[in-house]
């Protein structure tokens, strides 16, 4: 058998520039001798995984895509490619799980031998929490045909055309993320990275190390951290909640607005970086500022692209299509034969409040949509915190109406506690 | 009690390339002078994350060895102050016997044919 480091050789040096091919590819390939180990990873991947061609040549395939399948549905174990693609997620060196595309190829000699595994990578966009894939969605992703959502949807398009931050702010479940996500995509950056990163999430100590870079300290052990803003080079970066930017943190995004140019934590000199910002906030930007937990200057350049999302109760006329969408598509999703709302479930579902928006009702549907046994939602198939007035038919000594809702997740932690309904009564738990 | 308490996700006879793919660990104890006093293995119900990190704080383990490592895990762990060697790819001899010399470090690739 020829050795990994001579096939390798081989590839390096045949008349062909194949890794100069790969190179050029859009998409992420990984090129495996007949043990799996790599020979070959091309720029796009290399970016995508971290991994240095020198320091992934010869390491198992395993070690260096570390996808959710490798060790339980490979290819490479297979003995074969595989016709069909896999949709899957890898974690990269930086730690980042992003879902990708996987499709394996086969190269063969003339005899029939085979050569080379090549593995291509394709990038996905990120997951909803429902499962269901955001990206391919586009503009239609965004749910609503009440006039305010319009207003919204023909906004999004000049958002998107601009390089200027953005700021949303919106309740928890209004689709915030959604639409940063759909600005994103609708933009020139489209292919480009594009970052969430929650703030609250690090020590202050670390934030900025972790946003800006880190250069490493020789005898300190130090590190070194190649910064988000580096990672999200031509894309967007997006921080879900503004509140959590502390002041100081607040002032040198500030300086990254107004120059184009990050410094690293250890370097004096500063240097330009090509990223658009986005914020989003359920707080008040004007309660933050009288707080003076948000810096003048920083809302100065914040204000200009904002967008005010409703909430869910102000939207009165999409309650009915929404719900009928979620049904739908949960219905499509669990194989169940769900084809709307009883007369009662409606009325239930159109005076209950949202507090968590849209999220929260979408885990109602998929929760009514699981439990239903029946063409029509029932009473009795809504979490027991949807209360349920005493005049609903089959109602009687239920929830009490102010039984308060326990927020926008409940309904998948109860799902494990799902209630004896086959009778078509609801019973408070 | 000196010494050191390490976790080690593997899968098989390697270093488990993903933290939350793995349902095996081994758990050992490094004495002060770099010898392993202790070593059990640990099968765990099902591949999770979650599960993983609760047995690590239940069990006073100091470090956490694995290759990907999400980072939400990490700066779980982190956070709850046990240190985190990832990105490793090895075998678990030589792993082992470079954690007991405290000459492991995260992101180093230990296998023999490896170009790196």
């Amino acid at each position: 058998m020829v050795a990994a480091t001579d096939k390798a050789v081989w590839f390096a040096e045949s008349v062909l520039d194949l890794p100069d091919f790969f190179d050029a590819m859009p998409i992420g390939a990984a090129v495996y001798d007949s043990l799996g180990r790599v020979l070959h990873l091309n720029a796009y991947l290399r970016r995508l995984t971290g991994f240095g061609q020198s320091e992934a040549r010869g390491l198992p395939c395993r070690h260096v895509l570390r996808t959710a399948v490798c060790g339980q549905d490979c290819p490479h174990l297979r003995q074969g490619g595989c016709d069909q693609s896999l949709d899957t997620d890898i974690v990269n060196r930086a730690r980042r799980k992003i879902p990708v595309r996987l499709s394996t190829r086969l190269l063969r000699d003339r005899h029939g031998e085979t050569l080379y595994r090549v593995d291509f990578v394709e990038e996905l966009a990120q997951r909803g929490t429902d499962g269901m894939l955001t990206k391919k969605s586009g503009l239609g992703a965004l749910i609503g045909k009440s006039e305010v959502m319009e207003d919204i949807l023909s906004v999004l398009p000049e958002f998107a055309r601009s390089d200027r931050p953005v700021l949303l702010v919106g309740e928890t479940g209004t689709g915030k993320d959604l639409i940063a996500e759909l600005v994103h995509e609708s933009s020139l950056r489209s292919k480009r990275p594009f970052l969430r990163m929650n703030l609250g999430f690090l020590p202050a100590n670390l934030l900025e190390a972790e946003l800006f870079g880190r250069a490493a300290e020789e005898g300190s052990g130090l590190e070194e951290i190649r910064g988000r803003f580096q990672e999200a080079a031509g894309g967007s970066m997006f921080f879900p909640e503004l509140s959590d930017a502390p002041l100081a943190l607040q002032q040198r995004l500030t300086v990254f607005l107004d120059t184009g140019t990050v410094c690293p934590q250890g370097r004096e000199t500063p240097f330009p970086v090509d990223v658009r910002l986005m914020f989003a906030t359920q707080r008040s930007p004007e309660e933050l500022a009288a707080k003076g937990l948000l810096d003048p200057e920083f809302y100065k350049r914040l204000s200009i692209f904002r967008l005010d999302l409703p909430p869910l109760r102000e939207r009165g006329e999409d309650l009915p299509f929404l719900l009928a969408y979620f049904a739908e598509r949960f219905a499509e999703r669990f194989k169940k034969t769900v084809k709307g709302f009883s007369p009662d479930a409606m009325s239930i579902l159109a005076e209950y409040p949202y507090p968590g928006n849209v999220r929260e009702l979408r885990n109602i549907v998929e929760y009514a949509v699981m439990t239903s046994k029946s063409s029509l939602i029932l009473p009795a198939n809504l979490p027991v915190y949807v209360p349920v007035r005493s005049s609903a038919p089959g109602a009687a000594g239920l929830a009490p109406a102010a039984a308060p809702g326990p927020g926008p997740d409940a309904p998948k932690a109860r799902a494990g506690k799902a209630r004896k309904e086959s009778t078509g009564k609801r019973s408070a738990t | 009690m000196s010494g050191h308490r390490i976790l080690i996700a593997l899968r098989g006879n390697e270093v488990a390339w993903r933290f939350d793919k793995t349902a095996e660990a081994l758990v050992c104890d490094i004495d002060d002078s770099g010898g392993v006093v202790s070593r059990s293995e640990i099968i765990f119900a099902r591949f999770s994350a979650e599960d993983m990190c609760e047995y690590v704080l239940a069990h006073n383990i100091d470090t956490v060895v694995a290759g990907a490592v999400e980072e939400e895990y990490y700066h779980y762990l982190r956070w709850k102050r046990v240190d985190v060697i990832d990105n490793v790819a090895g075998e678990l001899g030589p792993v082992l016997e470079r954690l007991a010399q405290g000459r492991l470090g995260s992101g180093d690739i230990l296998f023999p044919e490896s170009g790196a």
